[in-house]
């Protein structure tokens, strides 16, 4: 048991620390449209909601850091989190540390740049420190092709990229649609094609099976929006 | 007369010879070579567009609605780095200009690009994205 109470002061030390401006900051994981997603909670309030992995951290593990950052800098004031750039990176800045990176994935799908995000989130961070009731809104993602874009869940999903040529696995691809058709998507395939001698063609086609020799069978009403690719 | 009856054959024979011999076309890989990817996917896109369709339907796969053929700019610096064909509503896949790319790296050995369908070509000025229409297929060029 005594082993234990070095660690126990740390943690009662470090909650102390953290309420000492009446501010608690703790993370969360929300399942949203079949996705993980990672959220910053500043008493009760989101805002900062996080869907992207970087850095090799997944968007809870990144919400998470941002909170025992937060955390442990002691009587942080809303005052001492502004947006800025360290390097090249934009992000949440507080006592000239890099509390979170604005990503361009997150910059895109909130229709703004990394210092737009940036700013954006130091804005919400401050307000809800404050207490002031903080409004974020959800990440925009396509529509169903094909069909309106009003009142549709959408959701997204990771899923291998097939090549119809040779049936391997060449990469992972980051698919977008109306939730009951990206739930069916198990891969996307790859047909590749040649225009020219200079031009390669590679049609993206999210599918039902990872089988890709027989017939491909389309999922409507989803597309590729993101692809990645692993370094050799 | 007569060395003038012999030059006056000779031009028309040499005009003939000109105007019958097949005009040589740029092909695409010279357009990429002389004046970029913009310009080829400007000149080239509808064939290219035309060229995937084809190789879609023979895989049975080919889209709903509209494609079109349009060039991929880096988020980051607004240059012109490959194309894409986007696919979607005819009234939206019209209104679509280029498809913007971010970059992001997670570790050191993955690599992963954000597309977003966009409706200016000015990317370092704000992306104005294209709800509703999708990515269908990259195009990759050999410069």
């Amino acid at each position: 048991m005594k082993r234990y109470v070095p660690i126990i002061a740390a943690l009662a030390l470090l909650t102390i620390a953290a309420s000492a401006y009446g501010v608690v900051f703790t993370s969360r994981t929300v399942n949203m449209g079949g996705i993980q997603v990672g959220e910053l909670v500043v008493d009760n309030q989101v805002p900062i909601r996080l869907r992207f992995s970087a850095g090799g951290l997944s968007p809870a593990e990144r919400a998470s850091l941002v909170a025992q950052r937060l955390s442990q800098m002691s009587n942080l004031s809303p005052s001492e989190i502004s947006s800025g750039r360290i390097g090249s990176y934009w992000g949440v800045i507080a006592r000239g540390e890099m509390l979170i990176t604005a990503d361009n994935a997150h910059a895109m799908v909130n229709n703004t740049t990394p210092s737009g995000l940036a700013s954006s989130w130091a804005s919400q961070l401050r307000k809800a420190m404050t207490g002031t009731p903080v409004a974020i809104t959800p990440p925009t993602t396509p529509a169903p092709i094909g069909r309106g874009a009003a009142d549709v869940d959408t959701a997204q999903k990771v899923v291998p990229i097939i090549s119809v040529g040779s049936g391997l696995r060449i990469g992972a691809a980051l698919v977008s649609g109306s939730a009951a058709q990206v739930v069916k998507v198990t891969a996307v395939a790859q047909v590749e094609g040649q225009f020219g001698d200079r031009v390669r063609l590679r049609g993206l086609v999210p599918i039902e099976t990872e089988n890709v020799i027989g017939n491909l069978k389309r999922v409507p009403g989803t597309a590729v929006i993101a692809v990645a690719d692993v370094k050799l | 007369m007569r060395s003038g009856f012999m030059l006056m054959m000779v031009i028309t024979a040499v005009l003939l010879l000109v105007t019958s011999l097949p005009t040589p076309a740029i092909d695409i890989g010279d357009a990429l070579t002389a004046f970029g990817i913009g310009y080829a996917v400007r000149v080239y896109g509808n064939q290219i567009n035309s060229g995937l369709n084809t190789l879609m339907a023979q895989r049975g796969v080919e889209w709903e609605g509209t494609t079109k053929v349009v060039p991929i700019l880096s988020i980051g610096t607004g240059s012109y780095i490959g194309a894409a064909q986007v696919a979607g509503p005819p009234s939206l896949v019209n209104t679509v200009k280029a498809v913007a790319q971010g970059e992001t790296r997670i570790g050191n050995s993955l690599r992963a690009k954000l597309f977003i369908p966009v409706s200016s070509t000015n990317v370092l000025k704000g992306v104005k994205r294209v709800e509703g229409v999708g990515l269908s297929a990259l195009i990759d060029f050999k410069l």
